[in-house]
């Protein structure tokens, strides 16, 4: 149904701005404004408020969210997905799913930090490491031509350290 | 974007930025805004199985603009938290911007956040996200003679409200 038909009211005036009239409102709207000096001074309001809104700069997350989102929403509950009326296994309210969330990366932080010194701090087996040494002086006492450097290099029995 | 249903991740890589921008808008702080984005996201991932490929922004601004009023209906009746319209709220800085401030950033932001719920989020989902009158209608749920009454009035109190912080022009 055209807007013709109803009353012209100055709340058209943002509908105008945004150009959600049809053809002949907007006509009308036009006419009016041409004629009434307060519906000129409404528009000049509206129009301001508009732009200030429209003028708003383009903002950027924090450094690190976006790596954070992936981490938490990819990580959320496949079986609390499936289903749109099942809540999800995180906390609803925005609050608690901040801690929670928090609580998750800090859970994270910590298990890297126990792996990294548990790797540091662990002593490792030593016996898998060939003594150099022992394999070198091995070779030139069972080498066929302890004088041939390219059979001293060659291997002629279990290396030292060893068993088998 | 081709008709192919987009995955959530590439929902959150190509329009990660858009809805940041329309949780923040609408929020009022970044940390808020953070909280909405994600909870979005998950809702998106739950819901891709029946999203229709059509206007995706539109289908996001209302899932956002869902898990904003969500919250506020939530803590309307749990208070515990201050809300975006709670007048002595303070706001933080605003997170970095690529664009050069207009000036009145801040007062603008302010005046939005001063906006009563029902007219920041029309004005938001028109001015920020430029959804069409429609869109928002489907958006909130309410019919558009609404939506149009409620941008319109919001952008008088808004224009309200930067006039007495004594910006005269945007």
């Amino acid at each position: 149904m055209s807007e013709q038909a109803h009353e012209l009211v100055p709340e058209m005036l943002s509908a105008y701005l945004d150009d959600e009239l049809d053809a002949s409102t907007r006509d009308a709207v036009e006419a009016r404004l041409a004629a009434s000096p307060e519906w000129r001074a409404e528009l000049a309001e509206v129009r301001a408020a508009r732009e200030a809104v429209r003028g708003l700069p383009s903002l950027q997350a924090p450094d690190g969210f976006w790596d954070r989102v992936f981490t938490t929403v990819g990580a959320a509950d496949d079986a609390s997905l499936d289903d749109a009326d099942t809540p999800p296994a995180a906390p609803t309210s925005l609050p608690a799913r901040r801690s929670w969330r928090r609580a998750s990366w800090l859970a994270v932080a910590a298990a890297i930090v126990i792996g990294v010194v548990a790797v540091i701090a662990v002593p490792h087996r030593s016996s898998v490491t060939p003594n150099v040494t022992a394999v070198v002086a091995q070779h030139g006492a069972q080498g066929s031509d302890a004088g041939d450097p390219v059979t001293m290099l060659a291997p002629v029995g279990p290396l030292a350290g060893f068993r088998r | 974007m081709a008709d192919r249903v987009p995955t959530w991740e590439e929902v959150a890589r190509d329009h990660g930025r858009f809805l940041y921008n329309v949780a923040y808008r609408l929020a009022g702080n970044d940390d808020d805004a953070q909280d909405l984005v994600q909870e979005t996201l998950i809702r998106v991932r739950r819901g891709l199985e029946r999203y229709e490929p059509g206007s995706l922004e539109g289908w996001l601004a209302r899932i956002v603009t869902n898990v904003f009023l969500d919250e506020v209906r939530r803590r309307k009746r749990r208070p515990t938290d201050a809300l975006p319209d709670d007048p002595g709220r303070v706001l933080p800085p605003a997170p970095a911007a690529d664009e050069i401030p207009t000036g009145f950033s801040d007062e603008v932001q302010r005046a939005l956040g001063e906006l009563p719920d029902d007219f920041r989020v029309p004005v938001v989902l028109c001015d920020v996200s430029d959804l069409s009158y429609e869109q928002i209608a489907e958006a909130t749920g309410v019919p558009i003679g609404t939506v149009r009454s409620r941008i319109h009035r919001g952008r008088r109190l808004l224009r309200a409200s930067l006039l007495a912080d004594g910006v005269s022009g945007p």
